[in-house]
């Protein structure tokens, strides 16, 4: 079976729900609606779910440390594809945002200028060749372009204090929307074409967001890769194929959790010469019978730098009820129970500190790898 | 003129075998040190094997933060100072007597005498201490100098001199080695002018006894030194190609000596540390954190050390260093783990620091390693990968020879502990790995170009 994985970069769940053609797909699919990224920025979260681990063990912690990916430790998607002979291809934003190895070519497009749509048309037209000839393929597309609307018109215009950006909610909200609902036009565009090709019978697709984007919810935070609230750390992952019986599940699962869930639907061996994965397949989840487990998150707070740190300073631990963060450059901590304060307003540490001391070891207990 | 330090590493030096009222070697020589200088006798090294210890003691810094593990090998990190080079500018000559592993690290500086490095199982009672004496004999070493000397008298296989194989020099040969190495200590000390020269004698890490008196019979399974060190240096003359089946034949003798160990003391009634100092072999794949291991003896001696004697505080190897620079007047360097330890010396007190405590990897296989905490009056350790596995907790003063795990009833001391040793990492996070100014610039142009900086 081939692969076509897509990131829409930056898509947040509560559009995601709501996108006519994400809709469409949802149907058909097991989906997973709160799928906790390792980290709220694009560098962190796809070293993670690329190596089924969180960025504490492979190297990769911050915006700077894609260098550090420890390949000889841990086997990357891409690397168990192409081990398993297929031909690999990636079509990417950026040069830092995953690890290249296993990937045959990885090829960093144009945000601003490519149109990406017609670009990722012309390579499945390209690999549906491919699997005419009787190879296996894993085509990776990175759709970058609310990524570009954000840093054109947030990143570059406002830093994380601006008053400006913060007392314009709903400015903000409809210009997110406006870049949502071009991404789902793209995706629409690009699984239409799949079927075209006739390509989804003998493919599983996964689609994903790496992370969420702030509209404005708290102020310090204007996009995402700040702080280790759910607007940005809460992403999603859909895997289709027919063989896949079609799910919503609603249940907190972890990104590190989706590759051995892609190795586990194409009956790839785990390899041992590699260090064990910390996520786990998500399958029992679509059989109804997973369990859940906690989700582990570290971001890095510019503070007033205007530049990410070279090591996180925000740790999270979060269960399906409650949210525990541990901010390192200052010593603060927060709980939030996230049943009664889903927008995680309330600061409950004082009133619950059986419940942090809890998540607090937790938390140690996870992020313990040296 | 700055004074000149000789630093003597004894490799694998239990402090109780040191000086303590239980120990039964005959060791003249060092006792009279003791009286004369400063000694520490609660001194915990930060880790259980040779590369990881080193790596602590040079840089002051706790090893996960050097960048070496272990050996087959990773090197210092490129960004972590070593007290070498403070000492360098300081004008200060090395010269060092030390195993042949210690070039692969890049942990040392260059030495000035060519015949630095040594073949493994040198120590200064069967070749080395000769050539100790001729160094400090002719004044062949140039002032201010700085003498680093490791030895492997008591690195097991432990070899006993005949004429110190004899009930009155220790009752077990470890013992019996000691006292061999004490009377080589006292041939060093006439040729070394203390009125110059600081003098610290330590080890890297302690070791396991293998012997036990049990009703009035010496129990010990050290077996043949002889033979194993012959063993050994034929192995190491094969070639690289042969290495798999040199490490093959290496775990075939543990697990031989294994077997023996096991049939020795089926029958015998001993308690926790008796049994696991008997039954410790170089292959255990399971490791742990006992003081045999990690409790080392620290002593001061010579110019500008105050004689207080016996100080009975926690201290950690990650303070030589810091106190050896006090002591001969140099900076010391900032942002490390270590501390000065000479207002205690002085008499003055110290608030106690917990120490960090790690597990040497194995060289050939995995190994399950740990990572704890000391302070004077519990051990932690657990499972270095997950806290939640193979936790041990130790009350020391109560059982100062860890006999009883009271980790699953005192589950509130081990949160504690937990959350020190959290502290530790999470506070200081780890320099391998780290990127170098150019690689740091690209990242820094593609951050920029999303729009990240």
């Amino acid at each position: 079976m081939n692969l076509i994985f897509i990131t829409v970069d930056g898509a947040r769940v509560d559009r995601i729900v709501n996108g006519k053609n994400y809709e469409k797909i949802i149907k058909s699919s097991a989906f997973f609606s709160r799928v906790i990224a390792y980290a709220p920025y694009t560098i962190g979260a796809m070293h993670a779910l690329f190596s089924g681990t969180y960025g504490t063990k492979t190297g990769v912690n911050s915006y700077w440390s894609n260098i550090n990916f420890k390949k000889d430790k841990y086997k990357t998607l891409a690397k168990y594809l192409q081990d398993e002979e297929y031909v690999t291809h990636g079509d990417v934003i950026n040069k830092l945002v995953l690890p290249p190895i296993g990937f045959d070519e990885l090829i960093i497009h144009d945000e601003l200028n490519d149109d990406l749509t017609e670009r990722h048309i012309a390579l499945l037209n390209k690999f549906n060749k491919v699997s005419k000839e009787g190879k296996k393929f894993f085509l990776y597309l990175h759709y970058s372009n609310i990524h570009t609307g954000i840093m054109q018109e947030v990143l570059k215009k406002y830093d994380n204090f601006s008053k400006e950006y913060f007392e314009n909610r709903q400015k903000n909200e409809q210009f997110y929307d406006d870049l949502f609902e071009a991404a789902d036009e793209y995706l629409g565009a690009i699984l239409g074409h799949i079927g075209k090709l006739d390509l989804n019978k003998d493919t599983l697709i996964v689609i994903v967001s790496d992370h969420g984007i702030s509209v404005g919810e708290k102020f310090g935070e204007r996009a995402y890769g700040v702080f280790c609230y759910d607007y940005t750390l809460t992403s999603t992952a859909i895997f289709s194929h027919q063989s896949i019986p079609s799910a919503h599940i609603k249940t907190q699962v972890r990104s590190i959790d989706v590759l051995p869930t892609i190795l586990d639907i194409l009956k790839i061996r785990i390899d041992p010469r590699y260090e064990k994965f910390q996520g786990e397949s998500l399958i029992p989840f679509i059989e109804g019978k997973g369990i859940p487990k906690i989700a582990f998150s570290q971001s890095g707070n510019p503070l007033k730098s205007g530049k990410p740190p070279k090591e996180p300073n925000v740790w999270a631990v979060r269960t399906d009820e409650w949210k525990f963060i541990k901010n390192t450059h200052d010593g603060t901590e927060e709980l939030y129970s996230l049943k009664n304060d889903p927008r995680e307003e309330n600061n409950v540490i004082s009133k619950f500190p059986q419940k942090a001391s809890e998540l607090r070891m937790e938390l140690d207990r996870i992020s313990s790898n040296i | 003129m700055k004074p000149n330090v000789f630093l003597l590493i004894l490799d694998s030096f239990r402090a109780d075998k040191f000086y303590d009222k239980t120990k039964t070697s005959i060791t003249p020589n060092i006792d009279r040190l003791v009286k004369s200088g400063s000694y520490f006798s609660q001194t915990i090294s930060s880790a259980d094997g040779t590369l990881l210890s080193w790596s602590s003691i040079f840089t002051a810094k706790y090893p996960f933060k050097t960048g070496i593990r272990s050996s087959r090998f990773n090197k210092l990190n490129k960004n972590a100072t070593t007290y070498f080079e403070v000492l360098q500018k300081q004008g200060y000559n090395f010269y060092a007597y030390l195993p042949v592993l210690s070039e692969t690290v890049g942990l040392f500086p260059d030495f000035q005498n060519d015949d630095c490095f040594y073949d493994f199982f040198l120590g200064i009672s069967n070749g080395l201490g000769h050539k100790i004496l001729k160094k400090l004999e002719h004044n062949q070493m140039k002032e201010p100098w700085f003498f680093l000397v490791h030895a492997m008298d008591l690195h097991p296989p432990i070899v006993v001199p005949k004429e110190f194989d004899n009930e009155k020099f220790g009752t077990n040969y470890y013992e019996k080695k000691v006292s061999t190495v004490d009377t080589w200590i006292g041939k060093i000390l006439n040729r070394l002018d203390l009125e110059k020269t600081v003098l610290i004698i330590t080890a890297d890490h302690g070791s396991y006894v293998q012997s036990a008196l049990i009703d009035d019979k010496q129990i010990e399974t050290n077996p043949n030194a002889t033979f194993q060190i012959a063993l050994s240096k034929i192995a190491n003359k094969a070639p690289k190609a042969l290495r798999p089946l040199k490490d093959k034949l290496f775990f075939m003798r543990e697990k031989i000596s294994e077997q023996k160990k096991q049939e020795t003391v089926k029958n015998l009634n001993l308690l926790p540390h008796e049994k696991r100092a008997i039954l410790a072999g170089r292959a255990d794949k399971d490791h742990f954190l006992f003081d045999d291991k990690l409790r080392i003896p620290l002593l001061f001696v010579g110019k500008n050390v105050p004689k207080t004697s016996i100080i009975k505080s926690q201290v950690r190897t990650v303070d030589i260093l810091p106190t050896i620079s006090e002591l001969i007047g140099t900076n010391i360097i900032e942002n490390t783990d270590g501390r000065s330890l000479v207002p205690l010396m002085e008499g003055k007190s110290l608030p106690e620091l917990p120490i960090y405590l790690e597990s040497n990897p194995l060289v050939i296989k995995e190994s399950n390693d740990v990572i704890g905490i000391r302070t004077s009056d519990f051990k932690y350790f657990r499972d270095k990968a997950d806290a939640t596995k193979r936790v041990h907790l130790y009350d020391l003063s109560k059982d100062p020879f860890e006999d009883f795990n009271i980790s699953e009833i005192n589950l509130h001391k081990v949160a504690e502990m937990e959350e020190i040793l959290q502290k530790i990492i999470r506070d200081t996070p780890q320099i391998e790995n780290k990127e170098n100014d150019e690689e740091s610039e690209e990242i820094a142009r593609e951050l920029r170009k999303l729009g990240y900086l």
